[in-house]
């Protein structure tokens, strides 16, 4: 994603536009739609590429119904009756947009864009039983209809851009010998050489489609969404099936089974953990102690820090600092072999020392790139120097408009959302009015001026 | 509008208990809502460096985007160049080399070779230097607050 539009979504009035990069920091006081923003993305992912309803209520975000989730404005009594949330890609030149309205009291995407290049196909859901499809190729196009396919009996699964489209094309014309019926009648605006472009644009829509994208990805994990509070480490586990969850409560059973089941990956995996370990501080060795031989033997996570008074003792995961077990979550899933292709983090800095902050912004910088994206939510100043100084420094392969920090900023009735950029010297760009200013006035008081 | 500290003013801007008038009116310019941006790198960044409450505010300054860090190895190069051509009457090359590079145009100092040096156009380019100076008054005069307002000071 390249940039993120929204309209009238939570506290986000009228139309607004993110810039998104490989590396997205969100920043702002609390209550300013930060996770709101994270949940979108989510939904985005899951309506332009799962093709499936969002669901808004689905941990880590619960935004409840639609009425609380639409923009509203009690005070002004302004409510808005529906939401938009789009994304373009500009690598491919695609952009999707969706609009929200309410059924049954929840959002559903009654209307789906999508424009790749100069084609355009817009379906607007009508009912069970059929949608209008309108192709366009720049300003001239043509109206259709198709089935839905929805199921309606639980609203969760839409019928895809592409079927939908191929079914728009053929009664269009292109299928089948109406091609010419439909040009000789004057109804189809588009001649054979425009039904070649729009089959070519339909069969960029497949590759949108993950499955087509990203074959080596368990869906349930497209795209890892962690809580803000991570699972509480236990002294003992039993194992169980990794399951993926926004508290990565599955993370210990992840290690123990890949450790047991496919020690070269967790050799690597390992390796690329304690690296991290030693860069923050936290740990310089991760072990799973299993008591038994079989994949249902209980086991613990084990870790060791070298130096100090602990050089020597490996120390069971819960007796050790809670920075740890709260920090492993996500780092095991930044590291491991088949990482999706988008995280968005909640604060991943809790309970974290500053230094362990600052390794998390380089371990982010080394991660993201063209096929992975991380936006992160974060109050850590602490990270997102370090981004902008290894980005400035040459320490990551990031460049500088491989990162963007969005700046939520809370208004009288809403919030708006600047884009902020770096420069290859570290420079801050694009910073509104009022950036950091509780910060300056907190210096100022400190240093007695 | 973007600015460059001279070290010989340092105090009267960021030292508690010798801060200016006029000092503290640049300070709070610095450091209110959507004013000023102060400048640095090379000589001039290592100099006021040894000084940490400026330190503490020029990272602060830089986080928040209005403070602006020249690349050290490109002032030190134009500090050279200024240096080999022999065209400044004041030592202060390397001031002048950040206001070549950054495109500040207004220079707190109250060293008059150095102020002389930043108006002439032939020392630096484009848009004329101006000076915001206590030498004659500490305190606020229409003079500073005129400066501090304009906003035409930064080229490029």
């Amino acid at each position: 994603m390249d940039s993120v539009t929204l309209k009238d979504f939570r506290c986000f009035r009228g139309e607004q536009t993110a810039r998104m990069a490989p590396l997205t920091l969100l920043v702002g006081e609390n209550s300013t739609g930060k996770t709101s923003f994270l949940a979108i993305l989510r939904a985005l992912w899951e309506v332009a590429v799962n093709e499936v309803v969002p669901d808004f209520r689905r941990e880590p975000y619960d935004l409840g119904a639609f009425s609380e989730i639409v923009y509203n404005d009690s005070s002004r009594g302004e409510q808005a009756d529906s939401f938009e949330a789009g994304f373009r890609d500009s690598e491919g030149a695609v952009s999707f947009r969706f609009t929200f309205q309410d059924v049954d009291g929840v959002p559903f995407p009654v209307s789906r864009y999508v424009s790749i290049g100069n084609s355009w196909f817009d379906v607007q859901h009508q009912s069970s039983l059929y949608s209008e499809v309108r192709i366009g190729i720049e300003d001239r196009d043509l109206l259709t209809l198709v089935e839905s396919g929805v199921r309606r009996a639980n609203y969760d699964l839409l019928r895809g851009f592409e079927g939908v489209i191929g079914d728009a094309l053929g009664r269009a014309g292109r299928k089948n010998e109406s091609v010419s019926q439909a040009m000789d009648t004057g109804d189809c605006p588009f001649d054979e050489d425009d039904f070649k472009r729009l089959e070519e644009a339909r069969e960029e829509i497949a590759f949108w489609q993950i499955r087509e994208r990203y074959p080596q990805l368990n869906l349930e994990s497209a795209p890892f969404a962690s809580a803000p509070v991570r699972s509480k480490p236990q002294r003992t586990y039993d194992p169980s099936r990794p399951i993926t969850d926004p508290e990565g409560a599955y993370i210990p059973s992840y290690l123990s089974m890949m450790s047991r089941r496919d020690p070269g990956s967790w050799r690597k995996l390992k390796e690329r953990l304690e690296s991290f370990g030693t860069d923050s501080g936290l740990f310089d060795e991760i072990a799973v102690e299993s008591f038994g031989k079989t994949d249902a033997s209980p086991f613990q996570i084990q870790i060791r820090k070298i130096g100090g008074k602990l050089k020597g003792n490996r120390r069971n995961l819960i007796d050790v600092g809670y920075g740890v077990s709260q920090t492993l979550p996500i780092i095991t899933e930044l590291l491991r072999s088949d990482a999706p292709p988008l995280f968005l983090l909640q604060q991943p800095e809790v309970h974290l020392h500053p230094s362990a902050q600052a390794a998390l912004g380089s371990q982010f910088c080394s991660v993201s790139g063209p096929d992975r994206q991380l936006v992160v939510e974060t109050h850590s100043d602490y990270i997102i120097d370090r981004v902008r100084m290894d980005v400035r420094d040459g320490k990551t392969d990031l460049k500088p408009e491989d990162v963007s920090i969005l700046y939520f900023e809370r208004g009288e009735s809403d919030v708006k959302i600047h884009s902020i950029r770096l420069d290859a010297d570290g420079n801050v760009l694009d910073a509104p009015e009022g950036y950091r200013q509780f910060f300056a006035d907190e210096l100022t008081r400190s240093i007695g001026l | 509008m973007c600015a460059i500290v001279d070290t010989n003013v340092y105090h009267e801007v960021f030292s508690p208990g010798s801060q200016s008038d006029a000092g503290k009116y640049f300070y709070d310019w610095l450091m209110r809502k959507n004013e000023g941006t102060i400048v640095s790198g090379g000589e001039h960044l290592r100099e006021l460096n040894q000084i940490a409450d400026f330190k503490r505010v020029f990272a602060e300054r830089l986080q928040a985007g209005r403070a602006r860090r020249i690349p050290d190895e490109d002032v030190d190069s134009e500090t050279e160049t200024i240096r080999s051509q022999g065209i400044c009457n004041s030592n202060d090359e390397h001031v002048i080399a950040l206001a070549r590079l950054s495109g500040a145009r207004l220079l707190f100092t109250n060293d008059g070779a150095l102020q002389n040096d930043f108006r002439d156009r032939s020392v630096v380019e484009g848009t004329r230097g101006r000076v915001y100076t206590t030498v004659q008054f500490k305190d606020v005069r229409k003079t500073h607050r005129y400066l501090l307002r304009r906003s035409d000071l930064c080229d490029g």
